[in-house]
């Protein structure tokens, strides 16, 4: 007999219990850690999910701020460029102001030198003028340039103009003031009483005569008379080349054209 | 020559005989529950799985997969006594390429034994998942008389599941030692791989014919109808 009931139950009571014992350490803990790991990787992939959608929507959030960024950006591009245009005019307004400010303080202060340097030469040119003048006459003519000057002043009171003369006496005859005579250099007692003499003999004269040395009167001589003034001086010469050369320095700074001085008859006033 | 692991009597002492079959039953019992054991003391959620977790879950997902497959059903209340079922077969059959190992499967008892457990679980399922009166009203089914054709059916097929298991693993053990008389070298080896595909594709067929059978006999007969009697036409 192949069957051994013996055996046949032993073997069903040996299946149950390994079935049991299989159901407790093989199925049940293979089915939890798979239905764990399942659940887990669900769960990831939620949260996978999950971190997606945020992903996305913090992209579009990027995205719609680097639009707007870009869009603000080309605002701000135009307004600083319209700012930087803005400060550079100003600037430059600033600057040609302070150009203009500093060229002028420059042209005053060079008129201030180019008067300074004309007063100077003309204080050298009088000086060197009158030691030359002075010199060529005593070389030349054997003349002393005071006492020709006091001749020609005297020769010029005698030939004044009738007008002239008029309003001098008739000035003379209404004041007692002292008549005032102002030279450059110290007249000496001859030409005074030269003067004196030339005065008298042309008007009638009841006032007192005063002599005086002055530097405000250039190598010439000078009267004052009731108001009326007589000059016999260098000062139309020096003037005229004192003018030239203002011009010379002030429009034609290139030019080297040489100042050419004519000598100018004097002028009574 | 024995035929059966049963006349193999390891201990004639005790008033209930320990043979072959019973001893080594317990040891691949013992192998099975303790590799299981150690194997799912330390089980890991993460997908880095240890080597013999990744292949147990292998097995046990295998197993859910086909009993899935043929009952379209949540294969868990079929799990436990199916998959011991493929378990136990598959490993006593694979453990005969040991010298001296006696496959508990070629004892006409420990075949009798499994396919009275399937016997007994078909209307065990049955009953749970339909109902007392339903259940029993299907052996009426189409029509009274053939109420003793499936009372014989019931029991004919049992029958075949044991004696289908028994012949194939007794045959197989039997060739390859009249073989290894006649042909000591190398047609043996050829013959004890062979055996241990049949022994595979035997564990697999009685798993899924009890499967069958129990599935039949629950709420999901209809759908598996044409593999019911697919297999009854193999038989």
């Amino acid at each position: 007999m192949l069957i051994n009931w013996f055996t046949v139950f032993a073997q069903v009571f040996n299946f149950l219990i390994l079935v049991a014992l299989l159901r407790w350490f093989l199925y049940q803990p293979i089915l939890k850690v798979m239905q764990k790991r399942q659940t887990l990787i669900a769960e990831r992939w939620q949260e996978a999910e999950r971190l997606q959608a945020e992903a996305q929507q913090t992209l579009a959030t990027y995205q719609h701020q680097q639009q707007e960024l870009h869009q603000q950006q080309a605002t701000w591009l135009a307004e600083a460029r319209l700012a930087a245009d803005q400060e550079r005019q100003r600037l430059l307004a600033q600057v040609r102001q302070a150009i203009a400010e500093q060229r002028a303080a420059w042209q005053t202060e060079l008129h201030q030198e180019q008067t300074a340097f004309l007063r100077t030469l003309r204080q050298n040119v009088i000086h060197q003028t009158y030691a030359i003048a002075r010199q060529a006459l005593k070389d030349l003519a054997n003349a002393d340039l005071e006492a020709q000057l006091v001749q020609v002043f005297c020769d010029r009171l005698r030939q004044l103009e009738t007008p002239q003369h008029q309003a001098i006496a008739q000035a003379l005859s209404q004041t007692n003031q002292p008549i005032l005579i102002q030279s450059s250099f110290e007249l000496p007692l001859a030409l005074r009483q030269q003067v004196t003499e030339a005065l008298r003999t042309q008007f009638e004269i009841a006032q007192p005569i005063e002599f005086v040395t002055t530097s405000d009167l250039f190598c010439g001589i000078e009267i004052k008379l009731a108001g009326q003034e007589i000059v016999w001086s260098f000062d139309t010469y020096l003037q005229t080349l004192e003018q030239r050369l203002s011009n010379a320095l002030t429009q034609e700074e290139t030019s080297h054209h040489e100042p050419h001085f004519s000598a100018g008859a004097g002028c009574l006033l | 020559m024995e035929v059966s692991p049963d006349q193999i009597v390891i201990d004639a002492r005790s008033p209930l005989i320990l043979n072959a079959t019973l001893l080594f039953t317990w040891i691949t019992m013992g192998l099975l529950v303790g590799l299981s054991g150690w194997v799912t003391r330390q089980l890991s959620v993460r997908p880095q799985l240890p080597p013999w977790q990744n292949g147990l879950e292998m097995v046990v997902d295998g197993i859910c997969n086909q009993i899935r497959e043929i009952t379209q059903h949540d294969p868990e209340p079929y799990l436990s006594f199916v998959g011991t079922l493929f378990l136990f077969i598959v490993t006593c059959n694979l453990l005969t390429v040991i010298p001296g190992y006696h496959a508990p499967t070629g004892s006409l008892s420990t075949t009798v034994a499994l396919a009275l457990c399937v016997f007994v679980a078909v209307p065990i399922f049955g009953i749970r998942q339909q109902g007392l009166g339903r259940y029993f009203k299907s052996y009426l089914e189409p029509t009274p008389i053939m109420l003793p054709f499936q009372i014989i059916g019931e029991f004919s097929r049992t029958l075949a599941l044991a004696m289908r298991l028994f012949g194939n693993i007794m045959s197989g053990n039997l060739l390859a030692a009249i073989l290894l008389s006649i042909v000591p070298l190398f047609v043996p080896i050829v013959m004890q791989l062979l055996g241990l595909v049949f022994g595979v594709i035997q564990a697999y067929v009685f798993s899924v014919l009890a499967l069958v059978y129990i599935a039949s006999a629950s709420s999901v007969q209809q759908k598996n109808h044409h593999v019911f009697t697919q297999e009854n036409g193999n038989e």
